[in-house]
């Protein structure tokens, strides 16, 4: 598919180069017309036909490039003198049809490696008569562009013969010293086919190369770090580049793209799309584990949201120490370096213009709230009730939070006498029938969409150029009411103000809208599967959050603030408004001084601003708002008649808080590349950068009695309460309201040197090494310590370079590399002594302000490292048939924060301390291929596979409760086993009419308490829940104009626990057993935990510590999606000249559409039962480019 | 011509850069000096922050020490009551406290008063270790150091009276605890001869009366704090651990001078929200009953009530995780049951019923005080009235020693002529002392009183402890086999409590257990 994008993209942008250069170029002395075209191996008997009229000889040329697939190269001074021509011609070699279109002119013509150079007759093409003095040498320059005209870096231009070279620039240039006039300059490069040409006595050069076909797959085939780029052939360490035509597929969240492309790298994404990282295993076990997130050259705080996904040039993602430890203590998650869009120097005006629409299906209820049906739900609070229930009067006021469903209810008011049996019989019966889900998808629920437009702007004249885009997405969550505006501005700018200064400038402005107003899964699941929402006659019913009957029966509601004390989620959406608004804000400017060739400096700057609002304001149709102001109103029942005291106003209720994240950072930066003696390139830079944040947040307290039209508020009437001046509430019960502001402001500060250095011999051998030092503002009383030396080393080796190889036809390219070196991390909230955590606002009781001693204290306090080493090697064969690489790492991290255990006289049981240990070792496979059928029709495929052991290889905890090994995370982590592994009970089956589970040395313990131990010494190790084998398998074909793709990923040889049967009591809400109910109903009870045997069961609410965590219910995790599908079909040249645009995609695009599981419970493992799972979405757009 | 201008533009260049290298250098250390938060990770600096440390009385208030709760003989679980709802009674802890295990116990995994105590003690420790580098007034700083000292005295000797042998002259020599005092995790971990704990105790103690912070400052008790009446206080019941009558009675006055206040339950103590449960339901007995509360049960989050217990010298509670007191008979055959106000308030009748003990139902009552879990333990003005009946009826002061009771008494009996109590002879006397000491402190002090009252020079007080129960292994009650006997003899070693396995496996084994 990227080869016949390319093709068509270049066909009709061909003739810029020539324009351009005609204009611009007027140095230019040769003019070099490349074409895309398929390889040319011999081009000697190359034919043309023609039958042209009275035509500018170059329109001929175009249509001998176009038959033959020869580059036509130029000299400008015969151009000149060309006149119009008329030719009829069959079958002619080329060489004889350009001397026709040359009539008079006296031109020597020769076909160089599929390059037709024709150029006057000069004293070199004579033979010589006489000795001449050599003429002296000159200065050359010139700018090595491609296809496209976009500027290639890293092209080595060679003087053929000579030691003197010197590669390009990151704008394409270059410049040689002391040249001689007949000299032939040689230009290679990864990805383009290996070019020569003359410098016959001119100055300066406008080159434009060919990209190489077994490039094509990897149009970036240079790799970003943030610092610098460096071309593949001279980098050690393990990198990965998403490819062009990935990033260009629609998408709300520019992470999404990376997803299932890159080999070692594991995504989740959320529902709604956004996603979670985790770069060849966890690194870290209390840090954060996200990897490091970098926008042009600088790190970012506001997530990928706060990056156009239009806008982006590349990304390149660094695995290994090599690639990432010049980010040093940051680096240890590994590094996404993103790179945006700039124009290009000398092109036109461009504009880009992209819309697309998403829309998915409504969530399932049967997935997202697995509840059994109102039959099997009142059936089994028939039982419930009876058997295994709490025990209350519905005469107790004090009962009142009780929130019975209406089943519940019926059978409590039955048993108390309130109702007859009949009329609970009745009641029940008709709540079977009744079924909610229809309701709450059409009162609560909403076809997930997006929609997204985006204008791009780009061009350039003279030595200024300008790039602006401009973004707008609306976008609808699951849920009604929420949803939410995405606004983006960026603006780029370059300026090449002096031949020795460059100059660029960035804006981004971004804001982002959201409304959340709408129901949470949780409140579609906390009611029962009858509680409908809307009576027949269309009024809304009452979920009571209370048992009921005693509000009716016990509280004079007349007599409070709001006597309705109803809840309906559909009044509350309606009459809330809770938003969250984020703005973000980023500058970056940068000077660049080219001070000599191959010498640079560089000082650059950003600053980011993150603002983000919060506000909900409920008003006093709300449930929230009547319930708050009525409980707090103190009911004295002492006194006759009883009296009713407001202690908070009436009205609307605004709660409000705020953060603001400043961070800037500056850095300076000297660069130095060099060719010496031809075979000898350094590549040195090294720098110094500081980097400050700062973030503030404050939260103000509720405003009660808030009126959103006239911003009135209330005031507390009685005093906010305390024990020097106590308030009632509703039951008598003392209360208290807070009505401080509360402030923090956090500061990180870094200050490192860097520098990396490469050295390549022969352009075959590379030697690599890098050296930072990160110090940040952790708290010591030794400075020393802040500065943590992380370093590397790396060499690589193209094999295929050697000339034993030279032979191996098969072979294309190997390239061998090894990497050795240390990432860290950094945990600021420890310090050698203790620290102290003080509160914003005095205690509430005893009006002092507290303080708690936040951290006892790390003598071991060090930065965290990871010693990390990579093998690897890239390889090509059969013509490119096949291309990929493959890469070993082995990743150890040493002073490993970790909660560890310590005796308690130190004051504490557990003190994070640098003292755990953790290692990652795994191997990554990338596999790509391209295969052409013919010219319309090619297909191109990219599998990659990454398998990653995770192990603690040092860590003291004392004990482990069960309880604390079954909640996972932290607490579960054991030396030997993977981090991420699970730990549950076995089930023993049923013993005495309790079911059991094992404990130490065989005992078994029903459910009706925690059971004693270490429970390393009897619970299971269910495996890990991070797959440590991940597939990514990419497809697309090129069908004429239709390019269709898709994308599988895989993730094997985890597990993840299947849902299993809630056993709810009856207790103090709803019970709302959960549609597993008839496998627990109908299973073997030796298998799985059956109902309560007894028909009294006290401590059956216990049972939740148990039925939960058992071995059964985890299954295995593997499963293969199928990320994404998509259709393109290009617009076809000819309609697209007629319409004047360069480009015209429509596109339709399906993602998550299935995904096949191991499991037989039907769950998808990422998104088990009772969450939030993406339902199939498609996206329909349309991507133009004048 | 253009070789130059590149040459000015370099040296320009480099300049700059070394400009801004050499000023980048010395300001560096002071660019990462700044602190990471204004509020949490802060270095202690004033002493405001120590002061705000010790204002958290939520780090110093609760007492989880269940060999208290369930050690002494006001605590009972009988047969009858644990076979009429098994479920009730489900940890293990709860058997294993009663009945003074020894193998099991190490492995508890809810242990929250060894840590919590040395946690005190940490904070102490942090206070003395930075409040003469910190800023702030003289005056501040020696309130501050008094505080410390007394917050770790206070810790050693509840330690001390539960983890080690009551201290006399032939266990001087036995294991103590391990001193800590100072932050350093670098401190011995090995656990001190007796004698060195309760010379540390003395010597805190000493810094701690000290202090001339009164309680009551602008007209509220601030009893959360070390103060003038709480110091003295904790020293009198010091001197009464250690037999000290005179000394006792001394720092029982001082206190007393301080401050004196009693709740008067005929007119300040009330019912508060009552419960009403059902029971037997769905059976022919079904019915239903209200249990009262006294009002300070009403608020388990809220301090208000809590804090505002007027009696309080020090404020410190008992927590029982497990909310129930279960009163011995013995403990409830003190009482006068129809004048005694402590009986009506804090005897809940029917507590039982509120811990699942419905269907059937089984009626037994629960002490109550603060919420279900909670009971005064720190020094209040009550127990100094008691400190000083004791030690004058020991000291041979028979009738002070009832007017100190008396005082005490009227407060907490309905009018009448059962408030006042006399005694014929010391004997007497120290046994009306003690009794009434049981009906006005169980749980939070009786364990303690055990301890002292087998260690003394007088063998009256002297109580062999016994139960009755069944056996049980480390994760059930074994209710099937009989029941047997548990003593715990007056010379026993089990007076000193196992201590946590984890603190051994932690230390590497520098930390011992206790030999049995």
């Amino acid at each position: 598919m990227k080869l016949t994008a390319f093709r068509r993209f270049h066909c009709f942008s061909w003739k810029q180069p020539i324009t351009k250069s005609l204009r611009i170029m007027k140095l230019t002395t040769v003019l070099l017309l490349a074409a895309c075209l398929q390889v040319a191996a011999s081009a000697g008997g190359q034919t043309v036909t023609l039958n042209v009229r009275d035509v500018p000889v170059k329109k001929v040329f175009k249509e001998i490039q176009r038959q033959t697939g020869l580059n036509i190269f130029i000299d400008e001074a015969v151009l000149s003198k060309t006149k119009r021509v008329t030719l009829q011609v069959k079958d002619m070699p080329v060489t004889e049809v350009i001397s026709l279109c040359l009539p008079g002119q006296d031109v020597n013509s020769s076909i160089i490696d599929g390059t037709i150079v024709i150029r006057e007759k000069t004293d070199a093409d004579y033979p010589l008569g006489e000795y001449q003095m050599p003429p002296p040498p000159i200065d050359i320059e010139g700018q090595v562009v491609n296809e496209k005209g976009d500027p290639l870096e890293f092209v080595t231009v060679t003087v053929k013969g000579s030691r003197k070279a010197t590669y390009t620039d990151v704008n394409g240039r270059f410049s040689l010293k002391n040249v001689s006039e007949n000299a032939v300059l040689v230009f290679t490069g990864v990805s383009v086919e290996t070019f020569e040409l003359p410098v016959s006595g001119r100055t300066s050069f406008a080159v434009s190369l060919k990209t190489k076909v077994s490039a094509m797959d990897d149009v970036t085939v240079v790799f970003n770090t943030g610092f610098q780029t460096i071309s593949r052939e001279r980098s050690t360490g393990s990198y990965n580049v998403i490819s062009k035509e990935q990033l260009e597929k629609p998408s709300v969240n520019i992470a999404q793209r990376i997803i299932g492309t890159t080999a070692g790298v594991q995504a989740r994404l959320d529902v709604n799309g956004n996603p979670t990282f985790e770069i060849r295993g966890l690194t870290s076990l209390y840090a954060n584990a996200q990897p490091l997130v970098v926008v042009d050259g600088f790190p970012i705080q506001g997530d990928f949201t706060s990056v156009n996904p239009n806008d982006i040039e590349s990304i390149s993602i660094l695995k290994d120490a090599a690639a990432a430890s010049i980010w040093g203590a940051r680096s240890a998650n590994g590094v996404i370096v993103i790179t945006t869009k700039t124009a290009r120097k000398g092109t036109p005006l461009k504009v880009e213009f992209n819309v697309f629409t998403r829309i998915g299906s409504k969530f399932d209820l049967d997935y997202v709230r697995p509840l059994a049906s109102s039959a099997e739900t009142v059936e089994y609070e028939k039982i419930a009730y009876t058997n295994w229930r709490t025990l209350q009067n519905p005469n107790s006021l004090q009962d009142n939070g009780f929130s019975f469903s209406l089943a519940g209810t019926a059978l409590n008011e039955a048993n108390f006498g309130y109702i007859t049996a009949a009329e609970r019989d009745a009641r029940l019966e008709a709540l079977k029938k009744l079924d909610n889900r229809d309701q709450i998808s059409d009162y609560l629920l909403e076809n997930p969409r997006n929609t997204q437009y985006n204008i791009s702007l780009s061009g350039s004249s003279g030595r200024m150029a300008n790039m602006l885009s401009l973004m707008y997405e609306d976008n609808q969550t699951n849920f009604k009411e929420s949803k939410s505006k995405r606004y983006m501005v960026t603006y780029r700018n370059n300026v090449n103000v002096f031949k020795w200064l460059d100059f660029n400038v960035s804006g981004m402005y971004l804001v982002n809208d959201q409304d959340n107003s709408g129901v949470g899964l949780g409140d579609i699941q906390g009611m029962s599967p009858y509680d409908m929402l809307v009576n027949d006659d269309g009024s809304l019913t009452n979920i009571n959050r209370f048992y009921w009957p005693i509000i009716q029966r016990l509280v004079p509601t007349s007599k409070f603030p709001y006597t309705d004390w109803t809840y309906n989620p559909i009044q509350e959406i309606q009459n809330r408004e809770l938003t969250s608004k984020t703005s973000i804000a980023r500058i970056q400017a940068g000077l660049t001084f080219k001070i000599l060739p191959g010498l640079s400096i560089e000082s650059r700057g950003q600053f980011e601003n993150v603002n983000t609002y919060n506000r909900g304001f409920n008003n006093e149709n709300t449930f929230q708002v009547r319930n708050t102001v009525n409980q707090a109103t103190y009911w004295n029942q002492t006194v006759t008649p009883h009296t009713f005291t407001l202690n908070l106003p009436k009205g609307g209720m605004l709660t409000q808080n705020r953060s603001e994240v400043k961070n800037y950072n500056w850095r300076n930066q000297v660069n130095f590349n060099r060719i010496f003696f031809s075979d000898h390139e350094v590549n040195v830079i090294g720098g110094a950068e500081i980097n400050n944040i700062v973030t503030e947040t404050n939260a103000y307290p509720t405003s009660y009695g808030y009126n959103d039209q006239t911003l009135t508020v209330g005031t507390f009437p009685n005093g906010p309460g305390g024990t020097f001046f106590p308030i009632r509430n509703w039951l008598g019960n003392n209360q208290t309201f807070t009505y401080t502001n509360s402030f923090a402001y956090r500061t990180e500060r870094y200050f490192s040197f860097f520098g990396n250095a490469a050295y390549t011999f022969k352009r075959k051998y590379t030697l690599s090494g890098s050296y930072r030092t990160d110090a940040s503002n952790l708290i010591t009383d030794d400075p020393d310590y802040r500065y943590a030396p992380f370093w590397s080393v790396g060499a690589g080796w193209q094999v295929s370079g050697e000339d034993f190889m030279q032979g191996v036809d098969w072979v294309d390219r190997l390239y061998l590399r090894a990497t050795y070196g240390f990432n860290g991390n950094v945990d600021r909230s420890t310090s050698f002594r203790p620290l102290i955590a003080t509160s914003g606002t005095p205690n509430v009781y005893s009006n002092d302000f507290t303080a708690t001693i936040s951290s006892f204290g790390n003598p071991t306090l060090r930065w965290e490292k990871t010693a990390n080493w990579n093998i690897g090697v890239d390889y090509s064969l059969f013509r490119n048939k096949l291309y990929g690489k493959i890469d070993v790492y082995h990743k150890s991290g040493r002073d490993l924060i970790a909660l560890l255990s310590i005796p308690a006289i130190n004051g504490t049981t557990s003190q994070r301390l640098n003292n755990a240990a953790m290692i990652n070792r795994g191997i990554e496979l990338e596999l790509g291929s391209n295969l052409k059928v013919n010219k319309n029709i090619s297909w191109r495929g990219n599998l990659n596979f990454a398998y990653n052991h995770n192990e603690i290889t040092k860590l003291f905890v004392a004990n482990y409760a069960a309880s604390t090994l079954y909640s996972g995370g932290t607490g579960a982590y054991v030396v030997g086993e993977n981090a991420n592994d699970i730990w549950r009970f076995r089930y023993a089956g049923v013993i005495n009419n309790q079911p059991q589970v094992y404990g130490a040395k065989g005992v078994t313990y029903d459910f009706g308490a925690f059971t004693p131990g270490d429970g390393r010494e009897y619970m299971q190790n269910m495996g890990t829940t991070v797959a440590p084998y991940t597939l990514g398998f990419m497809n697309a074909f090129q069908i004429y104009d239709f390019n269709f793709s898709f994308i599988f990923t895989g993730k094997f040889g985890h597990v993840f626990q299947r849902m299993g049967f809630n056993y709810p009591p009856t207790w103090t809400s709803r019970v709302l057993p959960n549609s597993k109910l008839s496998e627990v109903m109908n299973g073997d009870p030796s298998k799985i935990v059956p109902l309560p045997l007894n028909a009294n069961e006290p401590r059956y609410y216990f049972w939740d510590r148990f039925h939960q965590y058992l071995d059964y219910l985890v299954v295995n995790a593997s499963h293969v999606r199928m990320q994404e599908v998509n259709l393109t079909y290009g617009l076809p040249r000819t309609i697209l000249s007629k319409l004047s645009m360069s480009r015209m995609l429509l596109y339709v695009q399906g993602n998550d559409l299935f995904t096949i599981y191991a499991n037989d419970a039907g769950e998808d493992p990422e998104y088990p039962l009772g969450t939030m799972n993406p339902r199939p979405r498609f996206t329909f757009g349309l991507k133009c480019e004048f | 011509m253009k070789q130059i201008k590149y040459n000015q533009i370099y040296k320009f260049i480099l300049v700059t850069t070394m400009f801004f290298a050499v000023v980048s250098c010395s300001k560096v250390n002071n660019f990462l000096d700044e602190p990471p938060s204004k509020t949490t990770s802060l270095v202690i600096t004033t002493a405001d922050q120590l002061d705000a440390l010790l204002n958290n009385y939520s780090i110093f208030y609760s007492e989880g020490n269940r060999t208290a709760i369930y050690g002494s003989d006001d605590y009972e679980l009988t047969k009858a009551l644990y076979d009429a709802r098994p479920g009730t009674f489900s940890s293990m802890a709860t058997i294993q406290f009663m009945l003074w295990d020894i193998p099991f116990l190490p492995d508890d995994n809810r242990e929250v008063f060894w840590s919590g105590e040395y946690r005190k003690i940490f904070y102490a420790n942090t206070v003395l270790d930075y409040v003469d580098d910190v800023t702030g007034t003289d005056e501040q700083k020696a309130a501050l150091k008094a505080d410390a000292h007394f917050v770790r005295a206070y810790s050693y000797w509840v330690l001390a009276n539960t983890y080690t042998l009551p201290y006399t002259e032939a266990t001087k020599g036995e294991v103590g605890l391990p001193i800590k005092l100072s932050t350093s995790f670098q401190e011995s971990f090995a656990r001190q001869p007796l004698s060195k704990v309760y010379e540390q105790i003395e010597a805190d103690l000493a810094e701690a009366l000290k202090t001339t912070v009164p309680l009551v400052q602008s007209g509220k008790a601030r009893h959360w704090r070390a103060n003038k009446a709480a110091v003295n206080g904790f020293a009198a019941r010091y001197w009464l651990s250690r037999h000290d009558y005179a000394k006792a009675v001394d720092f029982a006055n001082k206190a007393l001078a301080e401050y004196s206040v009693l709740v008067d339950y005929n007119t300040e103590m009330r019912y508060g929200n009552p419960q009403t449960l059902t029971l037997n339901s769905g059976t022919p007995q079904q019915s239903s009953f209200t249990l009262q509360y006294p009002y300070t049960h009403n608020n388990q989050i809220d301090f208000t009530d809590m804090l505002g217990w007027k009696e309080f010298l020090y404020f410190r509670l008992l927590n029982h995780e497990s909310w129930w007191y279960i009163p011995s008979q013995e403990l409830l055959n003190l009482y006068d049951q129809t004048n005694d106000l402590r009986f009506r308030y804090h005897i809940v009748e029917g507590y039982s019923y509120d811990r699942g003990m419905t269907k059937p139902s089984y009626n037994y009552p629960g002490y109550i005080f603060f919420f279900k879990d909670r009971v005064p333990s720190g020094p209040t003005t009550a127990e100094m009235y008691l400190i000083k009946a004791e030690g004058l009826a020991h000291t041979n002061q028979v009738t002070g020693a009832m007017d100190a009771l008396n005082t005490l008494r009227a407060k907490r009996m309905t009018p009448g002529a059962w408030v006042n109590l006399t005694a014929t002879d010391k004997d007497d006397a120290i046994k009306k002392v003690g009794e009434e000491r049981r009906r006005e402190m169980p749980f939070s002090q009786r364990w303690f009183d055990l301890r002292r009252y087998n260690n003394n020079q007088y063998a009256n007080d002297d109580v062999n402890l016994s139960k009755s129960f069944y056996p049980y292994t480390n994760s059930a009650v074994q209710s099937t086999q009989p029941v047997q006997n548990y003593t715990l003899p007056k010379n026993s070693r089990r007076w000193a409590t196992p201590l946590p396995r984890t603190e051994l496996i932690s230390s590497n084994g520098e930390i011992v257990q206790n030999t049995y």
